[in-house]
């Protein structure tokens, strides 16, 4: 970016660590042991720990990649002084393709959750016209609005949400822990792919570096949101360990949810219908910060108003959500999408920054 | 504006279950009789005031997944499930397997995890019968029942978490408790046991403390033990409350064998004795104390050789051995559980007792 | 049309008025008085409005004066007035429209000569005339602290206010605001502590401000807002001395303006709102208590009702089975859906609210009584609403009345409303959707360009000391930091902090 963007809608560089958090904790949250499960088995709490230091390195490898440039860039603008005019757009389009997508996927699974759980003969179409109303309005704020919906969207569930999910340790068996080690190297590593889509939405960064203060200082902001991203996941990992065993967890769809129907209070029981609702906000800023970020790399390349973008995906996003009813379909698009997503995570910043540092070099 | 609104409000009300506009039902009995299955559903209604009215719905059907369904054709309101706090089954009904309804409910997320299960001697519908036309009147007696009985007495707790884990665990098998008809009342009777879903045997209450302890529930409960051959019928026994117990198992390589130790440490009260212990004097306390640790490693070497009979697994003994073994293998575990040596240990501390003071 | 020519008018043609014109348009009044008598030769005028001039200071200090000493310097001039007359600041200009806009607020004309242009204005306006003496802050009131409450008069306010803050760093900018009114608002700040940008924005926007009659200052405070579509009040509106002096000593700017009572201090934060002068005047411990016991009061008040919708509509597994019964038993007779039953309810407590508010006093209190009472207990005989529903609705409502400051308190009431027809929507996920709407809205508010939100967003930690709780004195002598105070001690809190050891 040729000029640097202005100074008040610039974001502290503390609040990383909310919108790294914020965008990786997401739908993911309520059914990962399952999957992850399935692969390391009781193994599977080393898995999370594995993926979170494999994120820690990629963060690290996104804030060197824009130590390249002298001034806060976007990755539109890397990829535009690199790959030429031509390739570079194509790249920045593909990225442009996958936010909007991933927005959708979000949304469309959070909608399916709501559809079984709560009203099963409500249309999607209501639920994804509230989002999308709801996502116009806070996306015209601005960047900061956003990362304000990050910020609570981290805080209210953490005192909310995370607090349930220790009432079902009444029933931990901490033996099943044991003994550590029991699965392969394999069958761990493959526990960490099958984790390392929950890390996902940390890649947004790329879109949203120069709205950072000082954004070099805030590397240490993003590992500690990445940080205690893990820590999430772990605890909530380790609950699920102790709460069932490999056997039974393969029969719950969202363990996390079934979780929370065992803390009762005198004045009301089943926990999970309020996770349910409070993941209105967990799931909300990662659409909008989908959306905002596909919205500020169409403003880069096509010169196109935000104001004038940002209708024209949430239309689309709509009209997505009218033509998307059957469950397999949304499975299958969530696949592609998280393994877009995790090729564009691990290889392509990595070869993205070796790229670079090779052509800086050369230049030189 | 107006018109989204109101289209909005109408979908809405679409979905909306009001409170007073469904029939909760509380309860649910399967049976199996005569070849077919016959559902019974209790509901409470509250005309009167804030005490319940239970009502009784019953159909039959020749398969377990049209019962509700049959069950709304018998009713006013629509029928939810929500509320569901206890679900019997027939004897006979649990001997033919409770597969079926076990994974409906471990995948149906309007049940809550509180939900209790329990057996009954006879027929569920007899049993939930009494409870809604006897003295009794009320739609929650049975789980109160349970819960009561869990909380204060003998019963292991239970609830369909705990039995869904038992039942999908590799190394363990559910029990349930278990009902029985006594004119015109409801009596616990002890736990039932199952295997691979089925009915296979029962312990009695008494036993079940035993199961309690061995489950490494830490309080509550109590057992009588015989200490003595003189005195008249009831002299020779004590009553123990149970205050604080814990169990510990131990996994250890003998020859090429593996032996299970059992440690179980009790420190209980005593109710009620016989008038003999009263004496004063150490050595009779001792005696006492030794005769009651016999006793009940007695019992619970009894217990084990009555499960590793039946080949079952209710205190989840597998999945202590698989915590302790790398690689385990189920199969292989059970093909020699029946002849596992099981070794008790116990220690009884009395405190809070006249006794020898 | 007409109205911007009626602007234009006065704008252009005042200044070619002469004073004998403007003497002729203001006569049509029947209470301008033109008394005229000679003395000395010179044939004194003395013009004025008898409904704006106190009668006794006119005729002790002016008439009699004029009467008696004129003739004692034959050589008098206007000027010289000064010496004769004890009145301060006498004015003598020719200068039409001025004259005119003097004699309207209450000041004399006295002139020399029939056909002088030039007069000289004397200060009689009686200012205290119909207005309150004093104001027992009753619509602020708290238990402890001072009572004293702003008046309608502005001289009164600033003297208030300049009397507890004896410092010279303490400013008043006054302005006129309001083409007809021309009423006199003044700004005050504390140079040196109040941030520069902050007072420039405030005399920015009330420069702009262009409005015919200026009622009270909750026009300024509508027509200043950074966003006038926001059901929530941007600026604090208060009555009370000590609150509109500690927002001065925090840092922040007091707008006071005359004929109202209320003075608007901004820029304010959502918690502002919440905080009452009594928090300070109470121990800590319990200031602190008091206030979480009204944020509660709020998330109580919005969230309540709704919640009930929500479970009774959608989430009926919620229901623990103990009150399972009581619940269905209470609404066993209500024919309505749960919403009906809480609208109906809702909106009779806003109508014996606003009833009440629009009655005197004795009556609004029986009012009160038949309403509340015999209303609720009538429709739950009636199977109109149940009896849980009434308790948990008169809750709500009352635990809106917790909140210190009017105009938030009413916002409290309004936006219940949309969350209730939210969660009558879509359950529990409709009311965190209207959780998320008003969220992302206090997000894009600010209040003079500051954030709304903070210290929570953007996230302020120091400044939490006095937010939800209100820590002790040793802990909070520093300003709160996001209104970017010149100097950021309001005190030296080492002093403060000194603890001596056990025993010494």
């Amino acid at each position: 970016m040729s000029q640097a963007t202005k100074e008040r809608f610039l974001v502290s560089p503390f609040l990383v660590f909310f919108l790294i958090t914020g965008t990786q904790v997401g739908i993911g949250m309520l059914s990962f042991q399952r999957l992850v499960m399935k692969e390391a088995g009781h193994d599977a709490w080393i898995a999370v720990i594995l993926t979170g230091i494999i994120a820690h390195l990629l963060i690290w490898v996104m804030y060197k990649l824009f130590a390249h440039s002298p001034n806060a860039e976007d990755i539109v603008s890397i990829h535009q002084r690199y790959f030429g005019k031509w390739a570079g757009f194509v790249f920045s389009f593909a990225l442009l393709v996958y936010f909007s997508l991933l927005a959708f996927t979000v949304l469309q699974t959070y909608i399916e959750i709501i559809k079984i759980w709560m009203f099963p003969l409500m249309g999607a179409w209501q639920f994804s016209l509230i989002f999308l109303v709801l996502t116009y309005y806070a996306v015209l704020g601005g960047f900061r609005v956003v990362t304000g919906l990050c910020f609570w969207s981290v805080v209210i569930p953490l005192l909310t949400i995370f607090p349930m999910l220790f009432f079902p340790l009444e029933y931990a068996h901490y033996r099943n822990l044991l003994p550590i080690f029991d699965h392969s190297i394999g069958e761990i590593f493959s526990g960490a792919k099958a984790m390392s889509l929950q890390y996902l939405g940390m890649e947004m960064l790329l879109v949203y570096y120069p709205f950072i203060k000082q954004p070099e200082k805030s590397l240490k902001w993003a590992q500690w949101g990445n940080a205690f991203t893990t820590l999430l996941y772990l605890s909530v990992m380790l609950i699920a360990i102790t709460f069932y065993n490999e056997e039974q967890i393969q029969h719950i769809t969202w363990p996390t949810l079934t979780l929370a129907k065992i803390p009762e209070v005198p004045f009301i029981e089943r926990m999970e219908y309020i996770i349910i609702s409070v993941y209105v906000l967990v799931v909300f800023p990662i659409i909008c910060i989908a959306v905002w970020s596909a919205s500020r790399i169409a403003k880069k390349l096509f010169s196109i108003k935000q104001r004038r973008f940002v209708p024209m995906v949430l239309l689309l996003l709509f009209i997505g959500t009218l033509w998307f009813e059957e469950k397999e379909q949304i499975e299958r698009l969530n696949k592609w999408i998280s393994t877009i997503g995790l090729y564009i995570v691990v290889f392509y910043i990595p070869a993205l920054y070796i790229y670079v540092t090779a052509a800086n070099k050369i230049k030189k | 504006m107006v018109i989204a609104a109101s289209l909005l409000l109408l979908a809405g009300c679409k979905s909306s279950r009001v409170i007073d506009e469904v029939q909760i039902i509380q309860e649910m009995g399967y049976d199996f009789h005569d070849g077919k299955y016959v559902g019974t559903a209790v509901y409470p209604t509250f005309k009167q005031g804030p005490m319940t009215k239970p009502n009784l719905l019953t159909t039959s059907s020749p398969t377990v997944y049209d019962l509700i369904p049959r069950l709304s054709s018998k009713s006013a309101l629509p029928i939810e499930e929500g509320q569901l706090r206890l679900i019997l089954f027939g004897k006979e009904f649990a001997k033919r397997g409770i597969t079926q309804i076990v994974h409906s409910l471990a995948r149906n997320n309007k049940v809550g995890s509180h939900l209790l299960l329990g057996v009954s001697a006879g027929s569920a519908r007899e049993l939930l019968d009494i409870t809604t036309n006897t003295t009794l009147s009320d739609t929650l007696y049975l789980p109160n029942l349970v819960e009561q009985n869990a909380s204060s007495m003998n019963l292991p707790k239970t609830n369909l978490h705990l039995f869904l884990y038992n039942y999908f665990s590799k190394g363990s098998d559910p029990f349930l408790p278990y009902f029985e008809k006594k004119g015109n009342f409801v009596k616990l009777e002890g736990l039932a046991l199952f295997k691979d879903g089925k009915y296979v045997g029962k312990v009695s209450l008494r036993d079940s403390f035993l199961v309690k302890i061995l489950l490494n529930e830490t309080k509550n409960g109590v057992y009588q033990l015989k200490v003595g051959n003189r005195g008249k019928q009831g002299e020779d026994r004590v009553m123990l409350q149970n205050l604080f117990a814990t169990s510990k198992y131990e996994w250890k390589k003998k020859g090429h064998r593996h032996v299970l130790h059992i440690f179980v440490h009790i420190h209980a009260s005593v109710r009620d004795y016989p008038s003999w212990l009263d004496v004063p004097h150490k050595k009779i306390f001792s005696m006492v104390k030794k005769k009651m640790e016999d006793e009940m490693e007695n019992d619970i070497r009894r217990l084990l050789r009555y499960f590793q009979e039946k080949e079952i697994d209710p205190l989840g003994i597998g999945e202590f051995v698989r915590s302790e073994t790398r690689n385990w293998n189920a199969v292989e575990f059970y093909r020699e559980y029946k002849d596992l040596e099981i070794k008790p240990h116990v220690t009884v501390d009395i405190i809070q007792t006249g006794i020898g003071e | 049309m007409s109205i911007f020519s009626f602007f234009k008018e006065t704008k252009t043609n005042g200044e070619e008025k002469t004073l004998q014109q403007l003497l002729n348009k203001l006569r049509q009044s029947s209470d301008f008085i033109t008394v005229e008598f000679a003395v000395n030769g010179h044939l004194l005028a003395i013009y004025y409005f008898d409904s704006l001039v106190d009668p006794k200071v006119l005729q002790q200090h002016i008439l009699c004066h004029l009467q008696n000493d004129v003739p004692k310097h034959p050589t008098i001039t206007l000027e010289d007035l000064q010496k004769i007359i004890p009145i301060q600041r006498i004015e003598v200009t020719n200068d039409v429209q001025m004259i005119e806009e003097k004699i309207l607020k209450g000041f004399v004309a006295v002139q020399f000569q029939k056909t002088d242009n030039r007069v000289a204005l004397i200060n009689v306006a009686n200012e205290s005339l119909g207005l309150r003496p004093n104001n027992d802050s009753e619509n602020e009131f708290s238990v402890v602290g001072p009572k004293v409450g702003f008046v309608e008069n502005v001289g009164t306010n600033l003297h208030l206010i300049r009397r507890q803050i004896a410092t010279p760093n303490l400013v008043f900018r006054e302005m006129p605001l309001g083409t007809m009114s021309k009423t006199k608002v003044v700004v005050a700040y504390i140079d040196g502590i109040t941030n520069k940008q902050t007072i420039e924005t405030v005399i920015q926007r009330l420069e702009n401000i262009n409005f015919d009659i200026i009622f009270d200052n909750s026009l300024i405070d509508q027509i200043l807002s950074d966003n006038s579509n926001s059901p929530f009040p941007l600026f604090i509106s208060t009555e009370r001395v000590d609150r509109a002096i500690y927002a001065l000593a925090s840092g922040q700017v007091v707008i006071l303006c005359d004929g109202s009572p209320y003075v608007v201090i901004g820029p304010s934060t959502f918690f502002d709102f919440f905080t009452s002068p009594e928090d300070y005047y109470l121990p800590w411990v319990l200031g602190s208590f008091f206030r979480l016991i009204r944020f509660f009061g709020v998330m109580f008040s919005v969230l309540a009702s709704p919640v009930y919708i929500a479970v009774l509509t959608y989430h009926y597994e919620m229901i623990p089975k103990d009150l399972l019964g009581p619940i269905i038993f209470s609404r066993s007779n209500v024919p309505f859906p749960p919403i009906l039953e809480v609208l109906f309810l809702e909106i009779t407590i806003e109508l014996l609210r606003e009833a009440g508010a629009r009655l005197p006093t004795k009556v609004a209190q029986t009012l009160g009584i038949v309403g509340g009472i015999v209303i609720g207990q009538a429709s739950v005989e009636a199977g109109l609403t149940s009896t849980i529903m009434l308790i948990i609705v008169s809750l709500a409502a009352l635990a809106s009345f917790t909140t210190p400051i009017f105009k938030m308190s009413n916002t409290i009431r309004f936006i219940r409303f949309p969350i209730i027809l939210f969660s009558a929507l879509w359950g529990g996920v409709g009311i965190i959707f209207a959780v998320c709407f008003l969220l992302i809205h206090l997000g894009r508010l600010q209040s003079f360009g500051n954030p709304y939100l903070v210290p929570f967003y953007p996230l302020r930690v120091r400044n939490f000391k006095d937010s939800i709780i209100r820590s002790s004195y040793s802990q909070t002598a520093e300003r709160p930091t996001f209104l970017r105070p010149l100097a950021l001690f309001r005190y030296n809190p080492l002093k403060a902090k000194q603890k001596d050891d056990i025993d010494e």
